[in-house]
């Protein structure tokens, strides 16, 4: 009987923009630009390595049509590649490249690819010479938002042969995304597959094993500094041996890795040891795995003598210029994208609260502003209240913060200013 | 809170001091200067707030006597008594014990202390002077922070400045037309304009590369067709190049025919030959010349004979010859030596005739003057002269002395003598001239006694005591100045009896009548606002619309869930509405849609329209037979061309083929190589012969017979290949080949016919078509395929377009299905909207955003009434406070003029109460000035006493001083005749020590051997004479030495030149040694000939027997030369070189013209090239009709570049094409600019967020300042001016917030207004201080009353002020704990004069061992060092003030300086004048030095 590995990926998302980094430097911005293609590139090389006999794709292969044609035509490069190799390739479309999507650039796919339709689920066997390896039924997303649950049309076929299902899904309802072909794990179990090759979650989740093994490859390439598009992407590499899937593993696939992680400002006294703390931060997370490059946010927290620094004019804006400067040239690369100053000054509210002098009423009135919802309300309206209706909520998007949060952050802001020995 | 105690354990001075129990209310705590009281504030704040560390500039306060640095504090809370512990260090929390003896947590410190921080502390509760004046160092700025802002936790910055902050931040973020904020809106409204473009510009692809493939298709078939062009311009060209060789090769055919023919030549004979002649001559040359060179040689050899004698001595001869210059020199160098030898033995003489008779050089070779021997005699000579010296200066002494004491006794007397007449009243300025004449006599006697003056110091304590006479004297004299004055001023006081009945009452009516003065200006002000906002009320309910009054106002509910409900139907209207209007666009979009497919399907059907083309496989086979045509026609061609040659060969070969000449009979084969077989045993036998002597003739025969045999070898050679080398005739079947193959090509071009028929009759050309109609023919094939292309390409897009009909029909349904839903979505949202109106009560008309501006105003209006409730009601208070105030304040008229206030209005009620409180307060003011007086005139007349007594106790002194100087004077007198004696003994000491050095001397010289006469001097100058003679003996023998080597040297090289001469047979001239130089040169010479003589003999030997054997070969080769010379003609088979000649030159012309036409033939087929084309051109080219190919030429020149134009065009078109595709491919800018968007939008989020955070934090500030200084700054400041005013005795009545609010005003009694830049330093820190007192009383009424501590405030204040302020603090400890640290009594005595009950703590003045502190710098010392403001007072003085300020017991240094003022580089010599003096003694050393006074009676009569 044969032996044999495949490799299953999913959310690709060509030429994927990214979010939420703040304006980054040119040459930064160009290896950001290109990081997506460049690790679908490394997950064609990780084919070849592995001499997988074929590869699925669940879904999500572009992050949209309005990208261009360049996304395309590097896929179909790959696809090419891995078609020399003669590796199969699988494709189901997901809600960011839907099936009826203008995908204009490529009108003729190479040998050994299979793109999945949308109207029914389609049945491919995978033969070498004259054996039968694999069964892989699959289907795509007809338009972006697919509500049906298309994990019911799969049915395990007559073959004496592994069967593999490829859907791009949100299995369980995961409220974290976007409800497209929404299904359950026992949908997926009724199937009868043995292996249910899954996309649409942008993190590695193993969501069964066994006989009915489920699994979510996770995106090839983070896209913003969201919990979800953080830490290690890769593929997953399935084998088959004597006619069953005995086994997947997840393999990272070197990117452009986004981290976040926070420094507690307590014990640091000053902006060099600052630095420094930051820099151990950056290398600790770079020899936590292989990546093309780290783009790096930093919150800084706490409360520490090093508060009185990070509040003048600009300091922070500095740091991270400094940040920047002194990581030019490292390889892989790293970007600072953010440092977000949430320390805290040396205040005891309470302790304020029980003096009788200015800032104690400062902080009565926080107080009493936080219990009154409607008084919160419009004292916060009242102050922002130009900016409220302007044209800036449909530039930025939705703006609507938690108010408490925000009235306490503004009480922070004064008393560090108004208590000399805790801010300026 | 209320401080109970401490314990220090090391804290700067203090060491283990211990106040248990503080009394309550104000306790002063006194000591002098460095008793520790800034010390002991600085532990009070350390132990609650932590002490100072090395990051502060604060001083650490080190324990300088030991102990662990810290200390406890006993706090006393409502619930007892706690104990705060802490030690020093850096940040170490304190120890707390509560009063039930558990562990505390800070958290009881904080509560203890009310909430009040550090700074808080620190500005308002425990102070020193300084930092009560930084107050005034301040910024107007901060001090108002201070005050009002943030001025009750005294610690803030000022609220108006951090509300500033916030607004300078956030308007750096956003403004109404600028900031960042808003450049970044646009910046991501740009870019998202960019993105939408190149998203519409990366849709037109599949557009893009149809029009390349179209683009390139065009391009291949311009290049197939100027492919074919070029090749027909290619065949003219050709033709027309080749044209000129063409006709120069028949021409030279022509010109081969008319030459005779040849037997062929060898290509090198000519050379050969000339080779062979050119040898033949150089060899005979050559043997000429070897002869006359020969006998040339014999001829020198002849002339040269060497001398055999002189061979055996040539050895000899070169090296006396060699050494020549040496015994030259030698014998020069023997003269010198000799007059050297003489000159030496006559310095040796004169030597021995110095140094005198009996001197033999033995004797002066054993005498001893070594270096010891001369050190000893200058060891001797050194003694004897200090011995000298020291008898002349004891002498010396001696006789001086007397002198002096002779004077210095008659000086004494005539002191003593003045100081006994002096009378008892004698002034100071006659002492002080009796001291200076002491000092002189003083100075003198110390000299003669032989002591240090300084130490006897006669004058110092004399003028110390007249300067105290004096300063008593000025000190009676000022007194009684100030008692006549203080007199005067009391007399001009006066008091108004009238007012006595006020003064009990007039301050609690006046304290209010600045407040009832803005209560009345409030009033008027208020009432204005009630009624302008009754008015705005009026028409703001006016503006919501008929039929709302206050009460339907104040009843609807416009909180915020009512506003986020209005904004939820805002937006879901919006989303409703749009999304009708995106289903209604869809649906238009997809009927748009449908209508252009329909419309593309009916063009495309009308392209389908017609007859269909050719099918494409009928078209690929005619295109086969057009190829199949192409080539047959190509091969029909190339074998017409090749019958064409081949006939013109066979043509020309028959014209030009040559008459056949006469038989020759061959030559066999074996003829030569037998012969060369012959003649080589031929030679071997006879050369065998000849050597073996056998028969030399036979031998000699057959070496001939060889010689013949060779060259009939030789001949038969050359005449076979004489033969071989003929043009001979062709083989007789040549011809019948050619025939055979012009009809195998005949053959083959009728078959190719037959197929070239076959095809043209299925394309329907003639049977035999030209090139033309074969292109033509291809073209309208390719005319055919594009028309099969397009009906190809417009059925495929016809069943496309069909089928997105199909698709697009579908979608039409479910669009309209999706807007119908829509719009009752739409329809759903209103019907809520309305009812939702109607039960919150809202009007009907509005929309949800006419509703959000509606509840908007509602709120406002809801606001503006209770503004006007609340005016309404500070109204009727302020009314009611006024008729409060006025009814004291007539009760106040009333008591001073009765009856008097009845008539009364508020405006003249208050001018009354103003006027009484500013006649009250003047009263009280000449009050306090007369009793004030009174009492300065006691003290006045007290102090005059003191002073007298003091005076006549000074002159005293004096006197008793100069008394006391002249007999201390008169006693170090008595010291002088001991001295004498003492000198006298010294002289004859020096006279006993000279008289021991010369005795000893002498018994040295007797030990050496020297004459006693001899001083040490003429002992060194006679051991320099030995020396000498020493020296010259010396000299003498290396002249003797150097004389006799001189000599041996020159004896044996005469010798030696009297044995090579006589092998010579030769003799000197004379028998002097120079004559042998003579002879030696001579010789020298002669060999020298005789052995070239013998190198040229030899060299000529060698040079004949060469030249011999020269001759020799030179025959040799000449024989040689010959022989091959004729071997050459008869191999050329000529007779003669003339023959030779003419052959030649008819051989060369032919072959010029053979290799030109094989030239020309090559570069025709080189420019034709190969092929059936090839053949045709040929043909072609024969025909010469070149005017024909210069048209056609023409023709196809114009084509070409016509065809490439259009090429180029289409390349470059395709290019573009290409480009635009490529760019699409490679496009990433939509990616850029996404990554670009999203990065300004992530900004714009946070720059959002900072902005709305500053915005809310400076909306938290001001709303608390508002609230803030409209709740507590009167309080504050009514507080604070009641301090004030009673402070300043009413003459400062108000202090108030400038109308900026960033400073403070002071109003006066006059009703003016001050600045604080206006007052003077006292009262200015009156002022601050009454803020404080203000602020402290303000943060009491709210949490615990904290203590007060102050570290000599008082110091600036006048008695009056000062006494005013006592009674303050006074009160103020009846609340508040007060602890007041002071070092002057007086203001000590303030507060006891007011109340003796005032607990003092008088802190004792401690010195620190200065070994204590060594390595470290106090305040103290580091004021010692540094120049004083008393350092130029005068000495006397000083010696007062140091005198008392050691009565109260023993100083250091720095304690003095600290004391006294003055430096150390100042006071240093006066403490030594006063220990000179005796009146002061010192103990310890250098720094750890102190210093006290010397005995009681000393004291005493200080």
């Amino acid at each position: 009987m044969v032996s044999l590995r495949f490799v299953h990926a999913a959310d690709l998302h060509l030429d994927t923009p990214f979010e939420g980094l703040g304006q980054v430097a040119p040459a930064v911005a160009e290896l950001l630009r290109d990081a997506s293609l460049n690790a679908w590139d490394r997950l064609v090389q990780l084919c070849i390595d592995q001499h997988a006999e074929f590869l699925i794709l669940a879904g999500d292969i572009y992050d949209g049509e309005q990208r261009g044609v360049r996304a395309q035509l590097r896929f179909l490069r790959g696809l090419e590649r891995l078609s020399a190799h003669r590796i199969d390739v699988f494709v189901a479309h997901g809600n960011h490249d839907p099936a009826a999507g203008r995908w204009s650039a490529i009108r003729e796919w190479p040998p050994g690819v299979t793109v999945f339709g949308h109207e029914h689920v389609e049945s491919v066997l995978v033969r070498r010479d004259d054996a039968t390896l694999a069964a892989i039924q699959g289907i795509s997303h007809a338009t972006r938002a697919v509500s049906e649950n298309l994990a019911l049309r799969f049915r395990r076929g007559p073959e004496s042969c592994p069967h593999l299902a490829v859907l791009h899904c949100n299995a369980d309802r995961d409220p974290d995304h976007p409800l497209y072909s929404p299904c359950s794990l026992d949908d997926l179990r009724a199937a009868g597959m043995d292996y249910w090759a899954l996309g649409h979650i942008h993190n590695y989740r193993m969501l069964s094993s066994g006989d009915c093994c489920a699994v979510y490859a996770g995106a090839l390439q983070g896209r913003s500094l969201k919990p979800s598009e953080r830490g290690t992407k890769g593929a997953v590499i399935g084998t088959i041996d004597n006619g069953a899937v005995t086994g997947c593993r997840f393999v990272p696939v070197p990117h452009v890795r986004f981290v976040e992680f926070a420094v507690d400002v307590a014990d640091i006294a000053d902006i060099g040891r600052l630095v420094a703390r930051l820099d151990q931060g950056v290398d600790a997370e770079l020899a936590s795995g292989a990546a093309a490059g780290l783009v790096a946010r930093t919150r800084l927290t706490g409360r520490g003598p090093v508060y009185r620094d990070l509040q003048a004019a600009n300091a922070v804006d500095e740091l991270l210029e400094r940040m920047r400067e002194e990581a030019t040239g490292r390889a892989p690369f790293v970007w600072w994208s953010a440092l977000r100053n949430e320390t805290r000054p040396d205040i005891d509210r309470n302790a304020i609260r029980s003096r009788g002098d200015f800032s104690a009423e400062l902080v009565r009135l926080v107080d009493a502003l936080r219990e009154d919802e409607p008084r919160l309300t419009g004292f916060v309206e009242g102050k922002t209240g130009d900016l409220w209706t302007s044209s800036l909520e449909r530039a930025s998007g939705n703006l609507d913060a938690d108010l408490r949060s925000l009235v306490e952050e503004a009480e922070m802001l004064a008393l560090g200013k108004l208590e000399p020995g805790s801010g300026e | 809170m209320r401080i109970r105690g401490w314990q220090i354990e090391g804290f700067g001075i203090f060491h283990d001091f211990h106040v248990p129990d503080l009394p309550r209310g104000l306790v002063i705590v006194h000591g002098p200067n460095e008793a520790g009281k800034s010390t002991l504030l600085a532990f009070l704040r350390g132990v609650l707030f932590g002490f100072a560390d090395r990051r502060t500039p604060e001083s650490l306060y080190p324990p300088l006597r030991g102990g662990r640095h810290g200390g406890a504090l006993l706090v006393e809370g409502l619930d007892g008594v706690y104990r705060v512990e802490r030690t020093a260090g850096r940040r170490v929390a304190p120890a707390i014990v509560r009063p039930d003896g558990s562990q505390g947590q800070p958290a009881d410190l904080q509560r203890l202390l009310g909430g009040a921080d550090e700074t808080l502390f620190r500005s308002v509760f425990a102070f020193s002077l300084d930092e009560l004046t930084q107050m005034q160092s301040l910024s107007s700025e901060e001090v108002r922070g201070h005050i009002f802002s943030a001025g009750i936790a005294g610690a803030g910055r000022s609220a108006r400045t951090v509300i500033e902050e916030l607004e300078r931040e956030a308007a750096t973020l956003l403004k109404p037309r600028a900031g960042t904020i808003r450049d970044l809106i646009h910046k991501a409204q740009d870019l998202r304009g960019q993105i939408r473009s190149a998203t519409a510009t990366a849709t037109d692809y599949p557009a893009v590369v149809r029009e390349e493939q179209d683009t390139l298709r065009e391009v291949e078939r311009l290049r197939v067709c100027i492919g074919q062009s070029q090749a027909s311009l290619n065949r003219t060209r050709k033709l027309i190049e080749l044209w000129p060789t063409e006709s120069e090769l028949q021409q030279v055919f022509r010109e081969l025919a008319d030459l005779p023919v040849i037997p062929a030549f060898r290509a090198d004979a000519e050379q050969q030959l000339a080779t062979v002649k050119a040898q033949l001559e150089a060899v005979r040359s050559a043997a000429e010349t070897a002869t006359a060179r020969l006998a040339e040689l014999q001829a020198q050899r002849e002339g040269v004979r060497p001398e055999a004698r002189l061979g055996a001595i040539a050895a000899d001869v070169q090296a006396l010859a060699d050494e020549l210059a040496n015994q030259r020199e030698r014998l020069q160098r023997m003269v010198g030596a000799r007059q050297s030898l003489e000159t030496a033995g006559a310095a040796v003489r004169q030597a021995f005739e110095e140094l005198g008779p009996g001197w033999t050089e033995e004797r002066v070779a054993t005498m001893d003057v070594a270096l010891p021997s001369i050190e000893e005699v200058r060891d001797w000579q050194g003694q004897l002269q200090a011995a000298k010296e020291a008898t002349a200066v004891a002498a010396q002494d001696l006789r001086q002395h007397g002198e002096q004491c002779s004077a210095l006794e008659y000086e004494l007397q005539q002191v003593r003598a003045d100081i006994d007449q002096e009378p008892a009243s004698a002034a100071a300025d006659r002492l002080d001239a009796l001291a200076t004449r002491l000092e002189s006599v003083g100075t003198n006697v110390a000299s003669v006694v032989g002591i240090d003056a300084r130490s006897l110091a006669c004058a110092s304590a004399t003028y110390e005591a007249v300067a105290r006479l004096r300063a008593g004297e000025r000190e009676e004299e000022r007194l009684q100045q100030l008692l006549e004055a203080t007199k005067t001023s009391l007399d001009g006081i006066e008091v108004d009896a009238t007012l006595d009945p006020v003064h009990a009452v007039i301050a609690a009516v006046a304290r209010h009548l600045d407040a009832q003065r803005q209560r009345l200006a409030n009033l008027d002000v208020s009432a204005r606002t009630v009624a302008d906002q009754q008015a705005v009320l009026d028409k703001a309910l006016a503006g919501l619309g008929p039929g709302w009054n206050e009460s339907g106002v104040l009843a609807l509910r416009c909180d915020f869930d009512q506003v986020r409900c209005v904004r939820q139907f805002a937006d879901d209207l919006s989303t409703a509405a749009a999304r009708s209007e995106t289903a209604a666009r869809d649906v238009e979009a997809v009927r748009r849609g449908i209508s252009a497919r329909e419309k593309d399907l009916a063009r495309v059907k009308d392209r389908l329209a017609g007859q269909e083309p050719t099918s494409a496989e009928e078209l690929a086979r005619k295109a086969a037979r057009v190829r199949s045509l192409r080539t047959h026609l190509a091969e029909l061609s190339e074998l017409e061309s090749r019958i064409r040659a081949e006939e013109t060969i066979k043509k020309e070969r028959a014209r030009l083929g040559r008459p056949r000449s006469t038989p020759v009979q061959p030559v066999p084969k074996w003829l030569t190589p037998a012969l060369l077989l012959m003649a080589l045993l031929s030679a071997a036998f006879g050369a065998w012969r000849v050597f073996s002597q056998q028969d030399v003739v036979i031998g000699a025969v057959l070496v001939v017979l060889a010689l013949g045999l060779g060259a009939a070898a030789l001949a038969a050679r050359v005449r076979a290949a004489h033969i071989s080398g003929d043009d001979a005739p062709r083989d007789a079947n040549v011809e019948g080949e050619d025939e055979s193959t012009i009809a195998d090509l005949r053959q083959r071009a009728s078959e190719t016919r037959a197929r070239i028929v076959e095809d043209t009759a299925s394309l329907g050309l003639p049977s035999l078509p030209s090139v033309r109609d074969v292109d033509e023919c291809d073209e309208r094939l390719q005319r055919e395929r594009q028309a099969r292309g397009k009906w190809d390409d417009a059925s495929a897009e016809t069943r496309e377009l069909e089928h997105e009909l199909a698709s697009w029909r579908a979608s039409q349904e479910e669009r309209h299905q999706a807007h119908e839903t829509c719009v009752r979505h739409e329809q759903a949202c209103l019907s809520q909207w309305d009812v939702w109106k109607h039960a919150n009560g809202l009007p009907q008309v509005l929309s949800p955003d006419a509703a959000r501006d509606f509840l908007h105003e509602v709120r406002t209006v809801q606001e503006r009434i209770s503004g006007h409730n609340s005016a309404s009601e500070v109204v009727a208070s302020l009314q009611a406070a006024i008729a409060r105030w006025e009814g004291e304040a007539r009760d106040l008229v009333r008591l001073h003029h009765p009856g008097d206030d009845v008539g009364l209005d508020s405006a003249r009620l208050i001018d009354a109460v103003a006027d009484l409180q500013r006649r009250c307060a003047e009263d009280a003011q000449r009050r306090r000035d007369r009793a004030r007086a009174a009492e300065e005139l006691c003290q006045r007349e007290n102090e005059l006493g003191e002073a007298r007594c003091a005076r006549a106790l000074a002159r005293d002194a004096a006197v008793g001083a100069v008394k006391r100087e002249v007999g201390r004077l008169c006693g170090a007198w008595d010291r002088a005749e001991p001295v004498r004696q003492q000198r006298r003994r010294e002289l004859d000491r020096a006279a006993r020590h000279l008289e021991e050095a010369q005795a000893q001397w002498q018994a040295w010289q007797m030990a050496k051997g020297i004459d006693r006469a001899l001083s040490p001097e003429g002992v060194l100058d006679f051991f320099r004479l030995v020396l000498g003679v020493r020296d010259a003996i010396r000299r003498r023998d290396e002249a003797n030495g150097v004389s006799d080597a001189i000599e041996l040297a020159t004896r044996q090289w005469i010798e030696r030149a009297e044995a090579v001469a006589q092998a010579a047979s030769l003799a000197p001239s004379h028998s002097a040694p120079d004559a042998w130089l003579d002879v030696v040169r001579a010789l020298s010479t002669r060999c020298q000939a005789d052995a070239e003589a013998r190198r040229k003999a030899t060299a000529l030997d060698d040079e004949i027997e060469r030249a011999v054997a020269n001759v020799s070969q030179s025959e040799e080769r000449l024989k040689k030369s010959d022989a091959e010379f004729l071997a050459l003609l008869l191999e050329i088979g000529v007779a003669s070189e003339e023959e030779f000649r003419t052959k030649l030159v008819v051989s060369h012309t032919r072959s010029g013209l053979e290799q030109r036409a094989r030239e020309l033939g090559g570069r025709i087929a080189a420019g034709l090239g190969r092929g059936e084309g090839s053949t045709r051109l040929r043909e072609e080219l024969a025909t010469g009709r070149l005017s024909d190919w210069e048209v056609d030429h023409a023709g196809r020149s114009e084509e070409g570049a016509r065809l490439q134009e259009a090429y180029d065009q289409a390349i470059r078109v395709n290019h573009d094409v290409g480009h635009r595709r490529q760019a699409l491919e490679d496009a990433s800018d939509i990616a850029s600019l996404e990554i670009e968007h999203q990065g300004v939008v992530s900004e714009l989020v946070d720059g959002v967020e900072r902005w709305k955070r500053l915005r809310v934090a400076r909306g938290l500030v001001t709303e608390t300042l508002a609230e803030f200084e409209r709740t507590r700054q009167p309080q504050v400041l009514a507080a604070a001016s009641e301090y004030f005013g009673r402070v300043t005795t009413g003459r400062y009545a108000q202090i108030l917030q400038d109308e900026e609010g960033r400073d403070v005003a002071i109003i006066d009694r006059l009703g003016a207004r001050r600045t604080t830049a206006e007052l003077s330093r006292g009262t200015r820190e009156q002022l601050y201080l009454c803020i404080r007192l203000g602020l402290a009383h303000e943060f009491g009424r709210r949490s615990e009353p904290l203590p007060l501590v102050m570290d000599d405030v008082l110091v600036n204040f006048d008695p009056g002020r000062a006494r005013e302020m006592a009674q303050e603090l006074l009160e103020f400890g009846q609340t508040n704990q007060v602890l007041l640290f002071t070092c002057h009594p007086f203001t000590r005595d303030v507060f006891r004069d007011i109340d003796n009950a005032v607990p003092v703590i008088e802190l004792p003045l401690e010195d620190v061992p200065e070994s204590v502190v060594a390595g470290q710098r106090t305040r103290a010392e580091v004021q010692a060092s540094e120049p004083s403001a008393h350092d130029d007072e005068p000495e006397e003085v000083l010696h007062q003030r140091v005198i008392a300020a050691l009565l109260p017991g023993e100083l250091g240094m720095s304690d003095l300086c600290a004391r006294l003022g003055c430096s150390v580089d100042r006071l240093r010599p006066v403490l030594t004048a006063l220990r000179e003096s005796g009146m002061v003694e010192m103990s310890g050393q250098r720094r750890g030095a102190r210093y006290r006074l010397a005995s009681e009676a000393d004291a005493s009569e200080a």
